[in-house]
C-alpha cells in the first residue's frame, strides 16, 4: 500500500494549497491526494498547520491559492454547509458538541443533512415527519450502539466525562453517514483505556466501512499503528509523505520535531511533540 | 440527571419521543384541556385574564423559538404583534376580508416582516443583534404613528366568524382557545424534530452547525419569520379583542414584557411561555389593584407608585437569574422530579 500504486478511486485531491493570515503563512503549496479506503495521517511540530488544512477542507478557511476536489468535484468555493451535505464529516481538537443538548440529540442533529420533513410537517409531526423522525433515530441508535455509549443517550453532553463527550463527537459525525472523515486529534487528553477504545472503532470505520479518514493526532505510536500513510508538516509545508515505517526514519521528519542531533523518532510510545 | 419515573417502560422509539411520555403526563394533560374548557364557569368574570394570557402566550411562543430554542435575541417582538395587528386591520375594515382570512393573513404578514428583520443575524450577534431589532421596533412604531392613525388609535370590528358575531369574553375565549392550543402544539412539534434539532445546533455553536450541514441563515431567517409569525397571530387577536390598535399597544415596553415572560416562564421550555405570560398578566393585575391601595395606607409611597411595575419586574428578573435561571417551568419540572422519587429521595 505504498504510494507508488497508481491513483485508483481518489476521494479528496488538495493542489497546491497556499493560506496565508495576514503575512503568516499557515499552508504553502501543500498538495495531496487521498485513496478511497485510505486513513491518512498528518502530523507535524504545534503551528505546522494540520487543523488549518481541515479547515480548508470543510470551508472554514478560504485558501488564497489552490483547489481541492471532493470525488471529481471542485468544492473549493462551496461554503461548509454545503461541503457537509456532499459528505464530508468531521471532529474538532476542543470538542465542539451542543452542550445544552443531550448525547441523543447531538448524535441525532448528523442526521439532518438527511431528513427532508419541512416546517409545516415538522410541526404537525404525525404521518411522514414522524415516521421520517423514527426511521433516522433507529439510525441514530446503531450509531449509539457501536460507541458503547447507550447509558449515557439521556444526559446533557455538558455533563459526560470528557472521554464520553469524544465519543459522542465521533457519533454525530458519523450519524451523517460521511463519504470522508476528518479526525482532529481525537484521542487528545485521553487515558490509554479510552485510546485503545477509540483507535477500534477507528480501524473498524476503515476496515467493514472502508470509510477514508484524515487523522490528525500528537500520539505516535497511535498514528504509526493506524495509518496507511502519513504526511508530516512544517512550517505549513509538506516536507515528507509515506508509509508509516518510512516517515519515521525520515531525515527531515526527525529534524522538524527534534533539532540538527538527533536521529531517533517515533517508535513504541511518544515520539516528541506531544501537545497537552 | 435524568431521573425516569419506576414502572412506565418505553417500548419503541415513538414512544420515547411522545410529548406526553407517560400516563401521568396524559392524564395531567388531558385535565388541563377540560379546566380550559370549563374556564368561563370557572373564572366568570375573571374571564378578561386568561383571554390577556392566550393573546401573549401566543405572542411568547415566538419569542422562546428564537431566544430560547434558537438562540438570537429580538426587542422588537412588540413590532411584529404591530404588524399582524395593522394587517388584520386592513383586511378587515378596507378590505372586507372574514376575521378566519385575515388571522392567518396577519401571520403570513408578519413571517415576511420577520425574515426580512432576521437577515442580519447572520453578520451581528448577542447584544448588536438585540439593537438592530430595537432599531425596527422603533421604526414601526414611527411609521404607524405617521402612516395609519396617528397615536389616536385605529377601530377594528369584532371578529365574525360564519354567521356569528363575536362578542364579549366568552365567546371570544372560544375563539382564542383553539389558536391558543395549535400554536402550543405546533411549537413543541417543531421543537421535537428537524426544526427545533437545527435551530438548537445553531444556538449551542453555530460554527459546529455548519459542519453538520446546517445552513446558518436559513436557521436563524426562519427562527425570526415563526417568532414573528407567531406575533402576527397574537397582533390579531389583540386587535380584534381589544377593539382599538394604536402605536401605544405595541412599544417598547411590551416588547420587554415579551422577554420578561419567557425569562420569568423558562427560556428552554415548552411550557415556559405559558407561565410566564400568565406570571406577568397576573402581577400587572395584581399591582393594578394593590398599588392604590398601598397609596392610600401610606401617602408617600404615591411618587413610586407609578413605576412599581417595572420594579416589580425588574426585582423578578434579577431574583430568577440569581437562583433559578430555569424559570417557573424549571421549579416546575424539579417539583415533578421531587413527586417521581417521593416517598423515597434516593
Amino acid at each position: 500500500m505504498g504510494p507508488e500504486l497508481p491513483l485508483v478511486d481518489t476521494v479528496l485531491t488538495v493542489e497546491r494549497l497556499t493560506l496565508s493570515f495576514a503575512g503568516l503563512v499557515a499552508i504553502d503549496g501543500l498538495s495531496f491526494s487521498l485513496r478511497a479506503g485510505e486513513l491518512l495521517g498528518i502530523i507535524g511540530p504545534n503551528g505546522a498547520g494540520k487543523t488549518s488544512v481541515l479547515n480548508c477542507i470543510n470551508g472554514f478557511y478560504h485558501p488564497q491559492s489552490g483547489r481541492i476536489h471532493l470525488g471529481g468535484r471542485e468544492i473549493t468555493h462551496q461554503p461548509p454547509h454545503v461541503r457537509a451535505r456532499l459528505g464530508i464529516g468531521r471532529t474538532f481538537q476542543n470538542i465542539a458538541l451542543y452542550p445544552a443538548m443531550s448525547a441523543l440529540a447531538n448524535i441525532m442533529s448528523g442526521r439532518l443533512i438527511h431528513m427532508r420533513s419541512g416546517v409545516l410537517a415538522g410541526g404537525l409531526y404525525w404521518g411522514p415527519a414522524e415516521r421520517e423522525f423514527l426511521r433516522h433515530r433507529a439510525r441514530v441508535e446503531e450509531i449509539i450502539d457501536f460507541l458503547e455509549i447507550e447509558a449515557h443517550r439521556n444526559h446533557r453532553v455538558a455533563e459526560l466525562p470528557y472521554g464520553i463527550q469524544k465519543k459522542v463527537e465521533l457519533g454525530r459525525a458519523l450519524a451523517m453517514a460521511p463519504g470522508l472523515l476528518l479526525l482532529d486529534e481525537p484521542m487528545a487528553g485521553m487515558s490509554a483505556e479510552e485510546k485503545a477504545d477509540m483507535a477500534r472503532y477507528i480501524l473498524e470505520l476503515r476496515e467493514v466501512r472502508g470509510l477514508p479518514m484524515i487523522l490528525i493526532e500528537h500520539d505516535m505510536g497511535v498514528i504509526m499503528d493506524l495509518c496507511d500513510r502519513l504526511i508530516c508538516m512544517d512550517y505549513g509545508k509538506k516536507i515528507a509523505e509515506g508509509p508509516p515505517q518510512e516517515i519515521q526514519h525520515h531525515a527531515d521528519v526527525i529534524r522538524a520535531y527534534l533539532g540538527e542531533d538527533h536521529a531517533v523518532v517515533g517508535g513504541g510510545g511518544r515520539g516528541g511533540g506531544e501537545e497537552a | 440527571m435524568s431521573v425516569r419515573p419506576a414502572g412506565d417502560f418505553k417500548t419503541s422509539y415513538a414512544r420515547d419521543m411522545a410529548l406526553l411520555d407517560i400516563r401521568f403526563h396524559r392524564a395531567g394533560f388531558g385535565l388541563l384541556l377540560l379546566v380550559l374548557g370549563l374556564a368561563p364557569l370557572l373564572l366568570g368574570r375573571y374571564l378578561f385574564l386568561l383571554n390577556a394570557i392566550g393573546i401573549f402566550a401566543v405572542g411568547a411562543i415566538g419569542v422562546s423559538l428564537l431566544t430560547g430554542f434558537a438562540g438570537q435575541i429580538s426587542l422588537g417582538h412588540a413590532a411584529f404583534m404591530a404588524v399582524g395587528a395593522y394587517t388584520s386591520w386592513l383586511a378587515t375594515t378596507r378590505f372586507g376580508l372574514p376575521f378566519l382570512v385575515a388571522l392567518p393573513l396577519s401571520g403570513v404578514a408578519a413571517f415576511v416582516v420577520g425574515a426580512v428583520v432576521g437577515l442580519p443575524s447572520l453578520r451581528i450577534k448577542g447584544l448588536y443583534l438585540a439593537i438592530a431589532t430595537l432599531a425596527f421596533q422603533f421604526i414601526t412604531e414611527y411609521v404607524i404613528i405617521h402612516t395609519v392613525g396617528g397615536s389616536g388609535g385605529n377601530v377594528v370590528p369584532a371578529p365574525r366568524v360564519g354567521g356569528l358575531q363575536i362578542r364579549g369574553e366568552t365567546q371570544f375565549y372560544f375563539l382564542l382557545l383553539p389558536v391558543w392550543l395549535i400554536g402550543g402544539i405546533f411549537a413543541a412539534n417543531l421543537i421535537r424534530g428537524r426544526v427545533g434539532l437545527a435551530l438548537m445546533a445553531v444556538r449551542d455553536r453555530d460554527y459546529a452547525a455548519q459542519v453538520l450541514g446546517i445552513n446558518l441563515l436559513y436557521y436563524k431567517v426562519l427562527a425570526f419569520a415563526l417568532a414573528a409569525f407567531y406575533a402576527g397571530i397574537a397582533g390579531s387577536l389583540f386587535a380584534h379583542y381589544n377593539r382599538v390598535i394604536s402605536s401605544e399597544h405595541f412599544s417598547i415596553i411590551t416588547s420587554i414584557d415579551y422577554i420578561a415572560m419567557i425569562v420569568i416562564g423558562g427560556l428552554t421550555s415548552l411550557w415556559g411561555p405559558h407561565l410566564g405570560a400568565a406570571f406577568v398578566i397576573l402581577l400587572s393585575q395584581v399591582l393594578k389593584i394593590v398599588t392604590p391601595a398601598v397609596v392610600a395606607l401610606v401617602p408617600a409611597f404615591g411618587k413610586a407608585a407609578t413605576s412599581v411595575r417595572e420594579i416589580a419586574f425588574g426585582a423578578m428578573l434579577i431574583g430568577l437569574l440569581i437562583w433559578e435561571p430555569g424559570g417557573l417551568a424549571m421549579l416546575l419540572r424539579k417539583f415533578k422530579r421531587y413527586l417521581d422519587l417521593w416517598p423515597f429521595t434516593y
